[in-house]
């Protein structure tokens, strides 16, 4: 835990701080990704994938999959809707801390995904920390677990993130 | 595709890599397609300079995806990765090649399960260290 005194953060965000570690622990609202061929096929070429089971349909039931398999990590597309609460994607930056680093991964693969696989996530936050900053004098370091199952109620992949906000 | 990878044939120090990935913006710009991360910093160069950086930087979530890759071409269609974690330490320009790498720390059994453990990581051409990381596979046994 850094030592209070050496945060250069006003008593605003340190109010704002305080009031996002008050969800430590508790689980967000559930959010819906879709999952689909073209987007698999996006995914596997973005990173590089050369596998014709994650482009290539007949290949992938060839090899005994049901449909296109989902590469490793690849946990689908949020549901986006400007209309809704947050737009469902691409979320809002707290004014306070608007800028922000994507500070680790974590992985755990649980189960195959599928094309054609709708997903639901719960996300919680595990710790958040107000920490001085050299570069920004002070950051919010928070770590989240989002677990993710299918439409089966199966869960298929757990993850971890670390997220810089400053 | 790589022929199936074995416990059995793993030994403690083995080295596996994805050597020169290209990190064009346009690969950048079909990764923020692919995972919905829009922040300009991946793709536009005016942004990027006026938030104090050299260049545009590759998008972290990539290089962690890339890891996953990694794993998934050397475990082959029996293998299973159990887990991995990357940190993001450090900024890598894009328009330089990566290396993304792991090395096998510890192989020993679970349950009767063949595991692997692994450091892996991405580095740059002059082998500076951005994105340290471990992982844990699962391997058949012959």
């Amino acid at each position: 835990m850094a030592d209070q005194q050496d945060i250069q953060a006003t008593d605003e965000e340190k109010a704002r701080v305080k009031e996002m570690q008050e969800a430590v622990g508790k689980p967000g609202n559930p959010s819906s990704s879709e999952v689909t061929s073209t987007d698999i096929r996006l995914f596997a070429r973005a990173v590089g994938y050369t596998n014709p089971i994650y482009f290539d349909e007949a290949e992938a039931k060839k090899q005994g999959h049901r449909a296109l398999p989902a590469p490793p990590g690849y946990t689908g597309r949020p549901v986006f809707n400007p209309n809704a609460a947050g737009g469902g994607g691409g979320g809002g930056r707290d004014p306070l801390f608007p800028n922000g680093l994507n500070g680790g991964t974590e992985v755990e693969p649980v189960a195959q995904i599928y094309a054609g696989d709708v997903l639901t996530s719960v996300s919680s936050a595990t710790s958040i920390e107000l920490m001085p900053s050299r570069a920004y004098k002070r950051m919010i370091v928070r770590s989240t677990e989002t677990v993710y199952t299918n439409q089966d109620g199966e869960v298929v992949a757990k993850t971890r993130g670390t997220g810089i906000s400053y | 595709m790589a022929d199936q990878t074995y416990w059995d044939d793993i030994e403690e120090g083995a080295e596996i890599a994805l050597e020169n990935e290209e990190m064009s913006s346009q690969r950048l710009v079909v990764w923020a397609a692919a995972s919905g991360d829009f922040y300009q910093i991946h793709y536009d160069d005016s942004f990027a300079k006026n938030n104090q950086l050299p260049d545009i930087i590759v998008h972290g979530a990539l290089k962690g995806m890339l890891i996953g890759r990694l794993l998934d071409e050397w475990i082959g269609s029996d293998g299973r990765i159990v887990n991995w974690g990357v940190s993001y330490r450090g900024m890598d320009p894009a328009r330089e090649p990566l290396k993304v790498w792991g090395t096998v720390t510890k192989k020993y059994e679970e349950d009767g399960e063949g595991l692997i453990d692994l450091d892996v990581g991405v580095a740059q051409a002059d082998g500076k260290q951005t994105t340290p990381g471990t992982a844990t596979v699962a391997l058949p046994k012959k």
